[in-house]
């Protein structure tokens, strides 16, 4: 039987174009039609806003990328640790194991610890900042905004701040082998980094081992007796797989959502301008960011059961894009999408997801994001770009090699 | 004061949880689940605003 699907012909999501402008390739997917099909891509394209969030919240399009994996015996002996690991991680979950996982998590999320972090951000960014400007640096990537959620997640977890920079290799390794990024040298830097990975294993095992014998205030204490009633505790595996998602949630996502947005500044220097003279803008300024330029350009969805949307028929084994960067341009949604406009109001964007998924980390990325933003601004009056930026090509990640800037007083 | 979820009209949109991951999470049938609905006087101000934003009204304040 031949199914004929409304179609996304052509467009290849990894091709030189659309990683460099994902947004005007996706423009006219989503025109055609909010739902398509893309025999390039064999996936179910949502790039309307609305489609884009039901997909977020319906109960047919399933997380679980990994149990399938396992039961079907397609994993090697290499990666097998590393995917039963990925097995306990919430955001491969789906009820009832997603909820016990998430309820525990929240408990190691309080909002007054988060906020407590703020001080320790500040602190951070400025003195990635003083060595920046000493050392006459131009990458602000490599110097600044890579480092910085390493570290931040370091201190959440309760590590010796001399080890973030340990947390900051591990992650780069994590999302090496979850989700293959490393282009040609991959399979040499894969063996290496599952080496790293058992590395973090050990190290881990380690906080929990000290968090058990002396609790403290961090995350790792809390995972350990996180006083919910009803729910069974974590065993030693599962906080292990909790440390390393938030590790990997924490880290690519928070480099790349600072980096786009000084390079959105940077681009509409007008908005940057605005920006400068009132930092009351800067949260604001940070909704529109992850609107305009976030880091997850799409989240993957198995479709478990079948689905209609908008006259298409999801059939169950098929898979569903959720495309935030289609959906946060949605004219429909959004007046002037097409326009970068720091004080948007209001600015529903999908960049932290919606339904039971969404971002647990989300005041935590802002948080960190403000600090950045409003530390980098301050900090490098005339700051500009010193180079034009390129993309990694990558399907989920919006991500930029390095962004290389100039400011006044920039050392030779 | 307590704040609890009408789950009859709640979406699941989880903007309550974006913006208090320690109070409410997204159930297993896709709708808000209040884990922690003591409000005190000092996020008084935060539960009203998230009360406020919620997309389809269903969240309040109890027992004043």
């Amino acid at each position: 039987v031949t199914v004929a699907y409304p179609g996304a012909p052509g467009l290849d999501l990894l091709s030189p174009a659309a990683t460099e402008d994902p947004y005007a390739s996706l423009a006219p997917v989503r025109a055609a039609s909010p739902v398509s099909y893309s025999e390039v891509h064999r996936a179910w394209l949502l790039t309307g806003h609305q489609v884009t969030a039901w997909g977020y919240t319906a109960r047919q399009l399933s997380s679980d990328r990994i149990r399938p994996l396992l039961a079907r015996g397609e994993i090697g002996p290499d990666s097998a640790r590393i995917m039963e690991m990925m097995r306990d991680w919430m955001v491969l979950s789906d009820p009832p194991a997603h909820t016990r996982l998430r309820r525990i998590a929240a408990a190691a999320f309080k909002s007054r610890r988060i906020a407590q972090l703020g001080e320790h951000i500040t602190a951070r960014v400025d003195s990635l900042l003083d060595e920046f400007i000493a050392t006459g640096q131009r990458d602000l990537i490599e110097h600044v905004t890579h480092p910085l959620p390493g570290s931040v997640i370091a201190e959440l977890l309760g590590a010796p701040p001399a080890d973030s920079d340990r947390f900051r290799e591990w992650s780069d390794e994590l999302a090496l082998v979850a989700f293959g990024t490393g282009g040609e040298h991959r399979d040499d830097r894969h063996v290496r980094a599952l080496h790293g990975l058992e590395e973090m294993f050990g190290y881990f095992r380690e906080l929990i081992g000290a968090a058990r014998s002396r609790p403290g205030d961090n995350m790792i204490s809390v995972l350990l007796d996180p006083q919910v009633p009803g729910v069974a505790p974590l065993d030693d595996d599962e906080i292990l797989s909790m440390c390393a998602l938030l590790l990997f949630a924490g880290h690519e996502t928070t480099i790349n959502s600072i980096a786009n947005g000084v390079l959105a500044l940077l681009t509409h220097p007008a908005e940057l301008a605005r920006l400068t003279a009132d930092l009351s803008l800067v949260p604001a300024a940070v909704e529109e960011i992850l609107r305009w330029d976030g880091p997850i350009k799409l989240v993957v969805r198995w479709i478990t059961d079948e689905a209609e949307v908008d006259g298409n028929v999801l059939r169950p084994g098929q898979r569903a894009y959720l495309v935030n960067a289609a959906a946060n341009r949605d004219p429909g949604i959004f007046d002037r999408a097409g326009e970068f406009d720091i004080t948007r109001s209001p600015n529903p964007h999908l960049a932290f997801g919606r339904g039971m998924h969404a971002c647990i980390g989300a005041q935590l990325a802002r948080l960190e994001m403000r600090v950045a933003l409003e530390r980098i601004v301050t900090r490098l009056p005339g700051l500009r770009l010193a180079q034009p930026v390129q993309w990694h090509s990558s399907l989920a990640s919006r991500a930029l090699t390095a962004l290389p800037v100039e400011y006044d007083g920039t050392r030779p | 004061v307590k704040v609890a979820a009408r789950r009859s009209t709640c979406e699941g949109g989880a903007a309550c949880m974006l913006a208090l991951p320690d109070r409410f999470i997204i159930g297993d049938d896709g709708k808000a689940v209040v884990i922690d609905d003591e409000v005190d006087e000092d996020d008084y101000e935060d539960v009203a605003a998230v009360i406020r934003n919620c997309p389809t009204n269903s969240l309040r304040m109890t027992g004043y």
